[in-house]
Parts: C-alpha cells; structure tokens; sequence
C-alpha cells in the first residue's frame, strides 16, 4: 500500500514513472517523427560514385561555375547498380531513382569548393526526367540540400514533378533556380544535388546541369546618365557613355598569315617613305615573311634573310624606325646576345615581285650599348631620322643615333639628368609619337605609378635641343602632370597609335587598353588633360566575328592600304581553337559616319 | 435484362443527340435561311408574319437581297458615334433612321378590336441563357446583363394597333425602332440628365428579335407587369430579361398574350476604319509646339473628335521600371545582331556607361502614327535613335467606342521579333483590350468572393473591393519562355563571367531547350481577372484546361495576382515575317478564346480561358494596338534582359489594315 511505503521506495517509484514516461514520450517522438517529419526528404546519405564516371573531362562544364554529369558510367565500377543502360537522354546510361523513396545518384560537393570565396547565393539546376509509364501518379522531385559541418540540413529545395501532366515514357527537361541568399551558407557545408522518388512510379535522370552562384553584377560604380530625370542629353567632359566610331573592314587578302607570327613589325621595309608600309612578320617557328599591298592585296614579297637574323627573329625583341637618312624602315633587334641592327635591300617597287634580301649593317660589339634600361625609339627633332631614348631606371638617359655609313655607329647626341618622372617608378611605360598637334616632332607620353601609390600618373615630355632637356608639355603649376579628368585613366599598358586615319588629314590618337575588356578609344590631348572623344569599334567583319570579341587582340597602325592614311592590321586570336570564333587577321579602315 | 436497358439507353443516346443536332441546327447563326414564320395564336388573335426588318435589305454576307425572311447585316455607323454611342441603324444607312417591323394579325374574337404589341431585341452572340441552368422557371442570374431591348423610350410600354375588324382576315400592322445603347435608360450611364448610351453600346453579333401582342385588357390591368411593359424598372431590385418572361417565365402562360420569336436576325459588325483618322487626347497634349506633326488625319480637330474612330495610345509609363540600358545603338533586325554580340554586351559594359531608361512615350502625337485613308490603314512606328537621344518608345492606337464582348479580329502586320540568329529586339507586339474608363458606370459585375484587387498594380496583399472597372485582356507577343509546367521554370541560366580572356567564360550559350525554342516568340494570351476568387476552380500555380480537345496550361503567380496566363510558342516569321496575320480575342461572357491564323478561315486557338477559372470582365473595353518595350522584369525566365538590348538604330514599323468586331 501507498502509505506503507519508505521515503526511499517513493523516490524510486517516482524515479520509474519519469524514466517510464521519457521513455513513453521519446517513443510518441520517435514514431510521430518518422511519420510526420520528412527525414528521408531531408538526410540523404549516399557515396557519390563520380570516380566512376567515365566522361570526368566533360563533366567539368566549360562555362563557369558549372557542373555537368552525363551519367556515362564504367560498368565494371561498383556503383554501376545505380545507373540504367538502354534508356538515356544522352549517351548510354542515365541514373536511377526506382521505388518509392529512393534516390538517384547524388552530387556532394564542399560549399568552399564550388564558391572559391564567393557567396553561394544560388543556384540554378536541370535534368533530364524519364517517367516510366504505368498506372501510378509520379512523385518527384530534383533536390538540392545543404548539410552544415554537423551534417544537419539547413536548406532543402526540390524541383517537384508530379500529377497526371506528367509525360510518361519519354524524356523531358525539368530546370528551377533557387535564391540562397537569405540562407547563411558557410564554406564549410555540404551540398548535395539528387533526384528524390517519393512515387511507385520509376523514374530515370540524365544530364545534370548546375550552376552556382547569381548573375554577377557589373563593374563599376553608379550609371551616370539619367534620360528619366532629364530627357535631353548634355555630354559632360569624359563622362560616358562616349560616341561609337567605327573602323571598317577591308577587303584585302592574305592577312592570315600574320596568324602564325608572334614578331609583327610594320614600316616601309623596301617601299619608299612616300608609299605604302609593309608588314614584316618574324618570331614563331615558320619563316620571316613580308607582307605588301599590291593590286588590292597582300602580297608576299621573296625574302632573302641570313639565317643568323632568322634565329634571332624567333626570340629576340625588335623595334624598328627609319634610323638612316635613307627613309627606309629599319630593324633593331635585341636579344641574348646582343644587338643588330638590319635592314632591306632597296628593291624599289614592293609590287615588282623581286626578291628582298635582309642585311645587318650594324651588330653590338658584346655589351649592349643602350644599357638595360627601357628603349624608345623616337624621332625627337623632326629630322625623320628615328633616335633611341634609353631611359635608366633612376631616371637617367641617353639619346643616340645611328651614324650610317660603312662603319656605322651608336653615338650619344645627347643625355642629361634624372628626369623625375622617370625615376624609380614602380611601372613605367614611355611612349612616343605626335601626341600633340603643336608639335611637328614626337613627344613622349609618360605614364607611371609611383612605388607605393595606387594611382596612375602621366606626363607629355618633349625634347628642347636647344637646352638638351626634356621639357613638360603640361602647364608648370601642376609641374607637369597630366590632369585625369572622369573614369577613364591611362595605364602603362596601354599603347597609343597616332597618325592620320582619315582624308580629313586630322591626326588621331587612339588609345588601346586591355586590362580587362577590349577598350579602344580616340582620344586628344590638350594643354592640361586628355579628352575621351568616342569608343572605336569594327564594322564589316565575317557574322559576328568582332574582332574585339577574341581573347587576345593585337592591333598596329600603319599606311597599309594606302600612303599618307593609316589603317589599322587586326591579328585576333583565341588560347583554344574555336571553330564559331576562328583566329584571323584582317586590315580596317576608320569610317566616315558615326 | 441488362442487354435490354443497354438498349434503351442507347436509343435513348440516338435520340438525344439527333434532338440536339436539330436544336442546333435551328439556332446556329450560320444556318439563318429564315423559313416563314409560324402562326401564333391566342384566344382572341392569330399572329403571324413577323417581319423585323422590313426596310433593311442587306444579307448576313452583306450583300443586297430583299427577301423578307432571311437574316441581314449592319455595320456599325462610326459618324457621330463618340459623343451619341452606335445607332442601329443611323440616318445614313436608312433615311428614316429606325427599322420597321411589321407582323399581320387575324382577330379571331366576334367584334372588331384593338391590340396592343411591343417589339423586343436581343443580342443572342454574346449573353447568358435567359433561365437558371439548375431551375429553368428561374431567370438566370446573369440574363438581367444581356443586351435587350424595345422602343427608345421606355416609357412607351405597348402600342395599340388600330382597330382590327374581326373579319376572319389578316390585317398588317407596322411598327418602327431602332436599336442604341443604354436601352433601359439606366441612370449608371447618365452625366446629370444626359443618357451617355456611348457608355452602354449595343453589342457587336447576332441580334434576334421578339414581338409580343396582347390585349389592351392585359396592359391596363397590369397583367403584363409594369417591368415588363416598360424595361427600365426593376423587379425585386432586378432587371427582368423580357426573352425570360414571355418564353421561359410567367409570361410564357398568360392569357391572349404571344410572344413570337423571328427566326431571323440581325449580324452587327463593327468595323472602325484605319484610314478614317486618329484623334489626340488634348489632355497629353495642348501646347502649340505638340502640334508639329498633326496633319488632316491625325490630330485634334473637330472633325477628327467627333469621327475618328481611333486614337493615338499614350501608353503609362511605370517609373519603377527603369532600367540601366547598354549604350548600345543598334538595328538588331537587320544588322546580324547575335548572342555572341548579346553575351558581350551584357557583361563587358560598366555601370557608369549605361543609360538610365524606362520605355518613354511620344512628345510629338502623329509622328509615329498615321492613318493613310487611301489604303485604309494605320501605321505605327517605334522612332530608332541616335547618340544623345537614346529611348526606347512604345507606339500604339486605341479604338475611341467602347464595346462589351465581341470578336475582336485585328489583321496587321507587326514588326518582326526575332532576327535571324533569332535575337530579339526587344519589343512586345500586343493586341489587347482595355477598360474602357475605370469609372463607377464602367465596374465589372461584383466579386462576390473576397471581392477584386482594387488596383491592377500592387502586390498580393493589396486592397480587395467588391467592385473595380478595371478590365484587360491580352495578347502579348514576345521572345520569352514558357511558365507552365512549373518544373520548367526558370531555365537553368548560366551568367557566365565578364572575363574577356576567357570565351567560353563570357560567351555562354543558352539552355539547350532555349536554342531549341529559337525561332519561336511566346503568344502570351491574359485575363486580367483582378484575383478575384469567384469562381470555381480559381486556382495560381500552373493548371490545366481543356478546349476542344486542345489543353491551356494557365498560370498565375500567386492568390493576390491578378492575371492569368496561358502562352503559345509560335513562329516569329510566321506571325509578323509574312504579309499580315490575323489575332483575334472571342470575348464572350462566359469565356474567352484567343486565336491567329494566317486568314481568316485558318485561325488556330492559342490560348483559352472561362469562368471557372478566371472572372470574365463584362464592361466596356477598347482595343489596343501596340508596339512596346517591356522590362523584363514583367517576364521572369526570359532569356534576355531588355537592358542588355541596344536601343533601336532605325524605325521599327508596323501596320494595322483591318479592325473588325462581331
């Protein structure tokens, strides 16, 4: 009886009824749990047999953060029991998912793995369903879950297929994209991406297709023009967007061959100064050519090139000018082993179809004699001879001259004191050409970045014989620095093209840039800036074979087509062949409309 | 026992559907060859004769035929038609201005009599069944909206005839009407003590006709119901369908009373002319320099007010839809504008280069549209751009007479869609229906389950009234993706990335069922049903319905949405590369049906909808012609984005030749 009990036996009378009631309640948990809670839905642990893929390669989807399964599989793997073969989108195989909870082969990927620091914030999937027919209504869905390190779900989203529209006997694609971003999802997690049968109806899948991640916003900071708030459009100072002016496409043979070449040089090789420039394609393992407008094309002139210079084609870099008073364009190569300095032999009519041999008339005697400092070849007093610049890395420098003749040499006709702005920088380029409509002579455009700094600087220096100095171009008050005016900035990567495109006979200068996108703009300096005056584009190309679309675009100026106008010759070029974006090389003209 | 049940039933089945091939035969608008009406007879009178439309002598197929029994046809008469709504028929199509009836009538009592009749008409295209599907003694709940009518002036009930010996002879009685809008003078249509019946125009279609004859006894001893002899009152707060009474209801059993139905009708077409002009709302604009492009066919005159059966359509510019547009000026139909220039567009432009944008609407009405009477047609234009203007213009037409149900059947020729790396241009054709004026006389009938979302714009948990006057019903034509079934959406998109080093990073090519769609544009067909949940089977999500053996995914976004949608993958040269195509909208009460063909006998349907899932407007509504730049945001999935579309180089025509209601 109750009250006859110890103290003790009540403690552990109570004791029992708690167990016995944990018990009975974690049972109730258990049961209502299995019942009512989807835990197959949501755990679904499965080996992912993708070293059994026999197609990996093409697993791994070209396009960027993308996954692709084909489901091609090695049927001597052991997982091989979890694919069907006979019936399949693509190739042989496709995944199963047969019977009533049951899953097809499932991708697990580390988070950190597919995102490489980027927030997964989505993901978008397809696959390719094959319902088998029957008397069942099918039940499906494409899962994509993640796991945290623990192994417990924190996101389960499926792609449901279901219903009698559900077509039978038959593949069919099924896609959905899901928005992660208010799912704090650490590198750390799991993914896994499945076909989940919750259906007596047979279900097989094929072609995974994944991509993580959401449509990258662009570059940038704010769009500047607003016709909303002012339908009239007022340009501003380098403010874009920027008018579009075009270079048109030639028809002109044969430029391929500029394909193969990695040393592209261009100047009035064995035409006379008056005429038209040619091309001189060195470098690579195929043999130096050169490259001629004749009657409405290229046309490949003989060569005759020692094999000494051969060699030295193929490594060497070469700059080239008209070093001699004899208007023709020269070659200065430099390389290993030292220096030369070579050029054609007058054949007066490039058209003639004679032969040009190729001679060196000078060659360095051991030590370089323009030092290891940054070379510019430069005509720096209108005398239509080209001079050297060699520019030191303290700033100091060196102009020489070829003195022609039998025994020609390098002279120094002039060098001075450091030039600040080409001290000690930590990038430099220095370049010259007719910046400047005032001067007759090529000035030199210095753009730097000094050690330390984050932000590009430049300079239009030119040279005063008179003081043997190179004077700022710029206004003295901002001690001649160039002003950057908007979003545009120079670099020194970039490479100029001055000259006279058009019949107008007004010189350009046309900027190139390609530190991301292909960028190439007219630009016109002034007294304290430059001005952005449009973006150039092509016309006229093969379908949509743009020439800035390609990986790599090489671009020369020169008077190609015809004396006294410059073109532009466009070597474009993909890593990979592409066959919708074949490499080519083409000459295009600047067009008279917008 | 079971075989012979099986029998039965059987013969049963024969007989059922041999009645009902008959009962339509006998109905069917096609087969209105008018056999000589039957006698009607009454205790005191013999009827018969019933002729509705003895002084109108055009055919159903318009032609001129003056047989007395057959079926005719009328096009509506525009002139003056904006200010005093459609009169059938006008002065200018009969000198008299009203159709004249005439029946003959035998007095078969024994002493000379008067009697009385009154003329009723109804649409019979576009109505309810006058009796209650579950209670045929019942009116059907709807019939009250049917569009029926008598005499213009209601408060003439019936009229006597003269005195008609009892001579065992017929005698011919005339009479004269004339079919206009609001023609139970309800107040809802009135401006003060003006009858506006433009805001209730008679319907377009098959207009059947119903003489009633009694005896003076029974109009002055009311045995024949005050809102029975005169139609503008109301019986327990409704209005009761003089078709239902006198065939269906009370009426069908009184004493000396017939109600004779003409077997032949009237086919009303409505067919507002391209070439007639177009009219400019001086409420967009007024000032003088607006003007420059008005011209004898285009503008505010006052003749183009009272007769211009269309209007240039000033489109409303959503300011939330602004969109950072690429720089890039471009004809993207003819110029050879590819994915691969698309792809470089989209991700090699920085923000500070784009061009803030929404779609922008004319400032100068008639310089991209225009009415060319000689070959009576309406082009429009969406105006191509140059460096400094960039603008992506909307161009359209509106009709200016506002109708309930109808056919609506537009042939023009849109601009192309699609080039032909199939690259959209960015521009949706659509052919659509509008309310007339959201305004209390313009309210669609209640919403008597949580009533309508207030506004047509909004979100899901917006405002609900029992009563809105907003109404659309579209087609909407463009380069997008289907929505239905659900597992189909969105496509599984890759971006890709603005790395120029890197093709295939930039250059990513479109799903696969995407390219395998290319040639194609999206026939998108909506009802815009304001969510309201009424009827039986309102459902969102994607879902199924049935049309002749076709089945229409129709989709709604969500229980607050309020569109329904069903699309149609077509081919874009088809619809708008050939001469001209036809679409047309069969609005009818209890459903609609969207169809396009390349002639008028090969329309297809695309797209189909009904009350059981969608609320049917029934106000009045208008047609809208339009070539416009949607943001894409309005068509989730899509593959392009509008602000990744360069703005248009040239003008993107686009002509309209025929309009035509019935």
């Amino acid at each position: 009886m109750p009250h006859n009990q110890t103290p003790s036996m009540k403690k552990l009378q109570k004791r029992l009824i708690i167990i016995l009631s944990a018990v009975i309640l974690c049972a109730i948990i258990v049961i209502a749990g299995v019942k009512y809670i989807p835990v197959r839905k949501l755990l679904h642990i499965s080996a992912p047999p993708e070293k059994d893929f026999v197609n990996l390669k093409q697993n791994s989807n070209e396009a960027p953060d993308a996954l692709f399964f084909d489901m091609e599989i090695d049927p001597t793997k052991s997982q091989s029991n979890k694919f069907y073969k006979g019936i399949a989108h693509s190739g042989q195989y496709s995944a199963k998912a047969f019977g009533k909870n049951t899953y097809s082969f499932s991708v697990e990927r580390k988070v950190s793995d597919i995102c490489k620091g980027k927030k997964l914030d989505a993901v978008s999937m397809s696959t390719w369903v094959y319902s088998f027919p029957g008397k069942n209504e099918p039940w499906g869905a494409f899962v994509f879950a993640v796991n945290n390190s623990m192994g417990v779900n924190i996101c389960w989203k499926g792609i449901q297929v279901s219903g009698k529209q559900v077509p039978r006997g038959k593949w069919f694609k099924i896609s959905g994209m899901f928005d992660l971003s208010d799912i704090k999802i650490d590198p750390s997690c799991t993914i896994q991406i499945y076909f989940w049968n919750n259906s007596n109806t047979d279900f097989l899948v094929d072609d995974y297709y994944i991509v993580f991640g959401k449509q990258q916003e662009r570059k940038g900071d704010t769009t500047i023009t607003d016709m909303t708030r002012d339908p009239v459009f007022h340009s501003k100072f380098n403010t874009p967007p920027y008018p579009v002016f075009y270079f048109e496409k030639q028809e002109s043979g044969n430029e391929n061959a500029a394909l193969v070449s990695n040393q592209i040089l261009q100047g009035h090789f064995i035409s006379s100064q008056g005429g038209r420039e040619d091309i001189f394609l060195g470098g690579g393992n195929s043999p130096a050519r050169l490259l001629s407008y004749c009657s409405g094309e290229f046309t490949e002139v003989k060569l005759n090139i020692p094999a000494e210079i051969s060699s030295c084609l193929r490594s060497g870099n070469a700059i080239t000018g008209c070093f001699q008073n004899s208007g023709n364009s020269m070659i200065l190569f430099s390389g290993d082993k030292g220096s030369f300095l070579a050029g054609f032999e007058k054949s007066g009519n490039p058209c003639s179809g004679k032969e040009a041999t190729m001679k060196i008339v000078w060659r360095s005697a051991g030590k370089d004699p323009f030092g290891k400092g940054k070379i510019v070849a430069c005509d720096i007093d209108n005398n239509r001879i080209t001079e050297i610049l060699s520019i030191a890395n303290d700033g100091s420098w060196k102009i020489f001259r070829y003195s022609g003749g039998q025994n020609g040499n390098w002279k120094v006709i002039s060098s001075s004191q450091i030039v600040d702005f080409w001290n000690n920088k930590d990038q430099l380029s220095v370049i010259s050409g007719r910046f400047l409509q005032k001067y007759s002579y090529d000035v030199l455009l210095t753009i730097f970045k000094d050690k330390g700094s984050r932000v590009y600087q430049y300079s239009l220096l030119r040279f005063d014989a008179a003081s043997g100095r190179f004077l700022p171009c710029f206004a003295e008050k901002r001690k001649g620095f160039g002003r950057t005016v908007g979003i545009d900035t120079l670099k020194p990567g970039d490479i100029f093209f001055t000259g006279i495109f058009d019949k107008s006979g007004t010189p350009k200068v046309l900027r190139y840039n390609r530190d991301w996108r292909y960028d190439l703009k007219e630009i016109r300096f002034n007294d304290t800036t430059f001005q952005v005056i449009s973006n150039i584009d092509f016309k006229g190309y093969d379908r949509d074979h743009n020439p800035k679309y390609y990986e790599s675009l090489r671009i020369l100026s020169g008077q190609f087509l015809e004396p006294g106008i410059n073109t532009l010759f466009l070597v474009a070029k993909n890593k990979k062949t592409v066959t919708y974006l074949p490499d080519a090389a083409g000459t295009y003209s600047w067009r008279k409309e917008k | 026992m079971e075989e012979r049940k099986m029998m039965k039933n059987s013969v049963r089945k024969i007989l059922m559907a041999a009645f009902s091939v008959c009962f339509v035969l006998s109905f069917a608008p096609g087969c209105k060859s008018g056999d000589k009406p039957k006698e009607a007879v009454a205790t005191d009178f013999i009827i018969r004769d019933f002729i509705p439309l003895d002084n109108w002598h055009r055919d159903s197929n318009d032609r001129e035929n003056n047989s007395k029994f057959i079926s005719k046809s009328i096009f509506l008469d525009y002139t003056n038609a904006f200010e005093q709504g459609f009169i059938i028929p006008t002065v200018n199509q009969l000198q008299e201005g009203q159709f004249e009836f005439s029946f003959l009538i035998k007095n078969t009592s024994k002493t000379p009599k008067k009697f009385c009749f009154k003329i009723f008409y109804q649409n019979e295209s576009y109505k309810f069944p006058e009796t209650d599907p579950a209670d045929t003694t019942k009116q059907n709940m709807y019939a009250w909206e049917n569009f029926y009518g008598s005499w213009e002036d209601t408060g003439k009930t019936f009229v006597e005839t003269p005195e008609i010996p009892a001579d065992n002879d017929f005698h011919a009685v005339t009479g004269r009407f004339r079919i206009t809008g609001n023609p139970r003078n309800e107040l809802r249509y009135y401006s003060g003590a003006q009858n506006d019946r433009w805001k209730r125009n008679p319907r377009v279609g098959w207009y059947s006709f119903m003489l009633v004859v009694t005896t003076p006894a029974n109009i002055t001893g009311k045995v024949i119901p005050d809102y029975m002899q005169d139609i503008s009152r109301v019986w327990n707060n409704t209005f009761v369908n003089p078709y239902f009474y006198f065939l269906h209801g009370e009426g069908k059993s009184l004493q000396n009373t017939v109600a004779m139905r003409s077997p032949s009708e009237l086919k009303v077409i409505a067919k507002p002319d391209p070439g007639a002009g177009i009219y400019v709302k001086p409420m967009f604009f007024h000032e003088e320099k607006d003007k420059k492009y008005f011209c004898k066919t285009c503008g505010q005159s006052e003749e183009l007010y009272k007769n211009a059966p269309f209007e240039q359509f000033i489109h409303y510019i959503d300011p939330t839809t602004k969109m950072n547009n690429i720089p890039v000026i471009a004809d993207v139909l003819n110029e050879g504008y590819s994915l691969m220039d698309y792809n470089w567009n989209k991700q090699f432009y920085r923000k500070e280069e784009l061009v803030a944008v929404t779609a922008s609407t004319t400032k100068y009405p008639c310089q991209t549209v225009a009415s060319v009477p000689e070959e009576h047609k309406i082009t429009i234009k969406n105006p191509g751009c140059e460096y400094g203007n960039w603008q992506k213009q909307n161009v359209g037409i509106i009709t200016r007479h506002g109708l309930t149900y109808g056919k609506w059947t537009v042939k023009a020729k849109l601009t192309e869609l699609l080039n032909k790396d199939n690259m959209w241009n960015g521009l949706t054709n659509a052919i659509w229906l509008i309310t007339q004026e959201q305004s209390e006389w313009n309210y669609r009938r209640d919403c008597n389950k949580e009533g309508y979302m207030a506004n047509y714009y909004g979100g899901a948990q917006d405002k609900r009234v029992p009563k809105v006057g907003y109404s659309e019903i579209d087609f909407e034509i463009l380069k997008t993706v289907p929505y239905c079934p659900s597992y189909i959406l969105p496509p599984a998109y890759n971006h890709g990335l603005p790395d120029p080093h890197n093709l295939s990073y930039w250059n990513v090519p479109l799903p696969e069922e995407v390219v395998a769609d290319g040639g194609n544009i999206e026939v998108s067909c909506t009802n815009w049903d304001m969510a309201c949940w009424e009827p039986q089977n309102f459902a969102d999500g994607c879902n199924t319905i049935q049309y002749n053996g076709q089945t229409f995914w129709a989709h709604r976004w969500d229980k607050g949405y309020r569109a329904l949608t069903e699309k149609t993958p077509e081919p874009d040269d088809e619809l708008f590369g050939s001469k001209y195509y036809y679409f047309q909208i069969d609005w009818r009460p209890e459903e609609i049906i969207w169809r396009i063909g390349p002639s008028l006998d090969r329309l297809r349907v695309v797209g189909y909808l009904n009350s059981t899932v969608s609320s049917i407007p029934n106000n009045q509504m208008l047609l809208i012609v339009t070539q416009e730049f949607h943001n894409t945001k309005w068509w989730v999935g899509s593959m392009y984005d509008q602000a990744n579309i360069p703005f248009p180089k040239n003008d993107i025509p686009g002509e309209i030749y025929e309009v035509t209601v019935e």
